[in-house]
């Protein structure tokens, strides 16, 4: 029922590395990689590509909030936080979105389940709205070479802008092709033609 | 200086001439023909003068000198001889006249040796009036003033030494001062001091302590310093103040900063603590699922559990009660604050019959506060309530309008119908670690005593007519009106 997920985990502890191999698999999940520093977790993180990374903050070699920025530059991966310290700084260092828990120790296994799942969860959402956000920043861009394709047939073709919207239709229907294909081609034409008035 | 006058005279002209002389220089003079009119007259002791004739018809004046100094004791005695009795003038000399003057009168010897009796009255006068000054300046001093006598047996003892103390001067007079008054520690060190004084040093800032009737310590800071002459020998002057509430006020400072460091060292140790707790725990629980099926075991590990997790609440309680508070405030309704603590008790209410009944909803609640922190008190006092006594739980919880410091407030009155607080409970149910629950830290009403005097207001036992314990939390309006 669960979905399994491919974890890494780090701690400069033992006990604590031996304590997720023992519970997350308990848990139906996989760990992928047990390291005890930031530094070897951001260089695993590249390779294997995990589903959830679960950190220590205070650890040699490079801290878990700087290792999660790491690996986040590279991949979007989702990040737990397990430290001792609350302390301002720490909180504030762990404002950026892909830490998606911060978890004082000590924790139990009956409070890792739930932060994995609501963890989890949210990633999905900040997933879905970053893509949303994308797409309308694309259909904007895609808006904008539109119409001016649109002003050129206006001109070239004497037409008003009703009609040239129709004719960009038109071709993009008879040639199978998407409405903004068809308008980056009319520009690029007019670059090819133009006395470069397009500018 | 214009004096009063008594001449005793036998010889009526001369007692003229004597007036008109005197009252020349504006002296008052009165007269006596014989030593039983003078010694008749109830106001002798008036005069500051006394111009006497060796030879009376009812006396010489060697038999009345003495019982002048007695009924005259102010006045200053010239006798009136003549050339052929200076012998007599001589004797009244011994018997304790002034001066004397020859006959037949001359007004210039006269004048003059009136002029040495004024001037002497003067001195007298002027001495008694300083002495009584230096007197009541010496007695109306907020100071310890003593003189002491190079063995240290006490001469003078000022009356705030007797009020500080609880001994009477009567009682302290020629005991000795060290051993009297000074705890034994200090008894050598202020010996050696008086030693310094006895030599012709002055000493300053010495800090003994003087051990009261009442066996209380006092703190005195004493300046001390020799007299050469005091009542007919060497002694010491020592003046002392009273400092015992600046030591305290010192201590106390001290205390409080020890604490703080205690505090700073406490909430470190609850922080490190954090993560050995952890490991520990990962410990346990990996302990647990390897003797998953051992359940002797298992119960053992439980056990280990409950204490580490009673561990864990004890050192969260004590640094929540160490770490600064740095409030966030908004303005708010109070009454949404205590709902959702309310409503946060949930687990603790389930199945029992418990109420929360609410007084004039129509008054005022809005304060700036922080919401969590203001929470965690209410949490914590409802808690309590809840914990009391078996059910019904009944609690009451209203605010009315208050006043702190003069300032507008608001006070929240939350009541309980549970047996209440006993004496001892009310003094020290804010006391860090004082529990009457089987599970309770201890810290949980230090904590919210803490919460609410960061806001500026304060919390407080209140007075319950009825049974059942009643805490008034009241709270500074200001910012929000």
């Amino acid at each position: 029922m669960k979905h399994a997920l491919k974890i890494a985990v780090a701690d400069d502890e033992k006990d604590m590395r031996d304590y997720f191999k023992t519970f997350l698999p308990l848990l139906g999940h996989e760990v992928v990689a047990t390291v005890e520093n930031g530094r070897d977790l951001v260089e695993r993180c590249r390779t294997l590509r995990p589903d959830l990374v679960i950190t220590d903050i205070k650890m040699p070699d490079m801290d878990g909030i700087d290792a999660a920025a790491q690996i986040y530059r590279h991949e979007p991966i989702p990040v737990i936080l397990v430290s001792a310290y609350h302390d301002a700084e720490f909180v504030r260092r762990a404002e950026s979105d892909h830490i998606l828990a911060y978890l004082v120790k000590p924790i139990k296994q009956a409070d890792l389940e739930p932060a994995i799942a609501i963890a989890m969860r949210r990633f999905e959402q900040f997933q879905a709205l970053r893509k949303e956000a994308a797409d309308l920043k694309q259909a904007l861009e895609d808006r904008k070479l539109i119409e001016r394709a649109k002003g050129i047939l206006m001109k070239k073709a004497n037409l008003g802008e009703n009609e040239a919207f129709r004719r960009l239709q038109k071709l993009a229907s008879d040639k199978n092709k998407k409405l903004i294909e068809i308008a980056q081609m009319i520009l690029t034409a007019e670059e090819a033609f133009g006395s470069g008035g397009l500018g | 200086m214009v004096l009063d006058i008594l001449v005793i005279e036998d010889d009526a002209d001369t007692r003229l001439n004597l007036r008109d002389i005197l009252e020349l220089d504006d002296h008052h003079v009165e007269s006596a023909g014989t030593a039983a009119e003078a010694l008749g007259r109830g106001d002798l002791s008036r005069f500051s003068a006394v111009i006497l004739d060796r030879q009376l018809p009812d006396a010489v004046a060697d038999d009345l000198l003495p019982k002048l100094r007695v009924r005259a004791p102010g006045a200053a005695v010239i006798v009136v001889t003549g050339y052929s009795d200076l012998q007599g003038a001589i004797a009244a000399l011994r018997q304790g006249a002034a001066d004397y003057i020859l006959k037949p009168l001359n007004p210039e010897a006269l004048h003059a040796s009136l002029n040495r009796v004024a001037e002497r009255r003067r001195l007298a006068l002027a001495k008694e009036r300083s002495e009584a000054a230096f007197r009541h300046l010496v007695e109306a001093a907020e100071c310890l003033i003593v003189i002491l006598r190079p063995d240290r047996s006490i001469l003078y003892f000022s009356p705030f030494s007797e009020r500080l103390t609880g001994y009477y001067a009567r009682e302290a007079q020629s005991r000795n001062f060290t051993n009297l008054f000074i705890p034994e520690t200090y008894r050598d060190s202020l010996n050696h001091e008086f030693e310094r004084v006895l030599g012709g040093q002055s000493i300053r800032g010495v800090e003994v302590p003087v051990v009261c009737r009442d066996e209380m310590r006092r703190w005195v800071v004493w300046n001390a310093r020799p007299l050469d002459d005091y009542e007919g020998g060497p002694a010491i002057l020592a003046a002392g103040q009273d400092i015992t509430a600046v030591k305290l006020a010192q201590q106390r400072a001290l205390q409080a900063e020890r604490l703080a460091a205690i505090g700073e060292m406490m909430t470190g140790l609850a922080h490190e603590s954090r993560n050995a707790m952890q490991r520990s725990q990962a410990c346990l629980e990996m302990l647990a699922e390897a003797d998953r099926d051992r359940p002797a075991s298992l119960d053992l590990i439980a056990r280990i559990q409950k204490a580490q997790d009673r561990l864990y609440h004890l050192y969260e309680g004590v640094r929540n009660y160490a770490a600064p508070i740095h409030l966030e405030r908004r303005v708010c309704d109070l009454r949404e604050v205590w709902r959702e603590a309310w409503s946060e008790l949930g687990p603790s209410r389930e199945g029992r019959t418990v109420t929360l009944i609410e007084g004039d909803t129509s008054v005022g609640a809005c304060c700036s506060v922080d919401v969590f922190r203001l929470g965690q008190v209410f949490r914590n006092i409802l808690d309590n309530a809840l914990a009391a006594r078996q059910d019904p739980v009944e609690i009451r919880i209203h605010i009315e309008p208050s006043e702190l410091d003069g300032q507008y407030a608001l006070a929240v009155v939350i009541q309980d119908n549970g047996p209440g607080l006993d004496a001892e409970q009310r003094q020290k149910v804010f006391d860090p670690f004082y529990t009457t629950k089987a599970k309770g830290t201890g810290l949980g009403m230090a904590i919210a005593k803490r919460i609410v005097e960061a806001h500026g207001g304060r919390i407080s036992v209140g007075e319950g007519g009825t049974p059942g314990a009643v805490f008034v939390i009241t709270l500074p309006e200001k910012g929000t009106r």
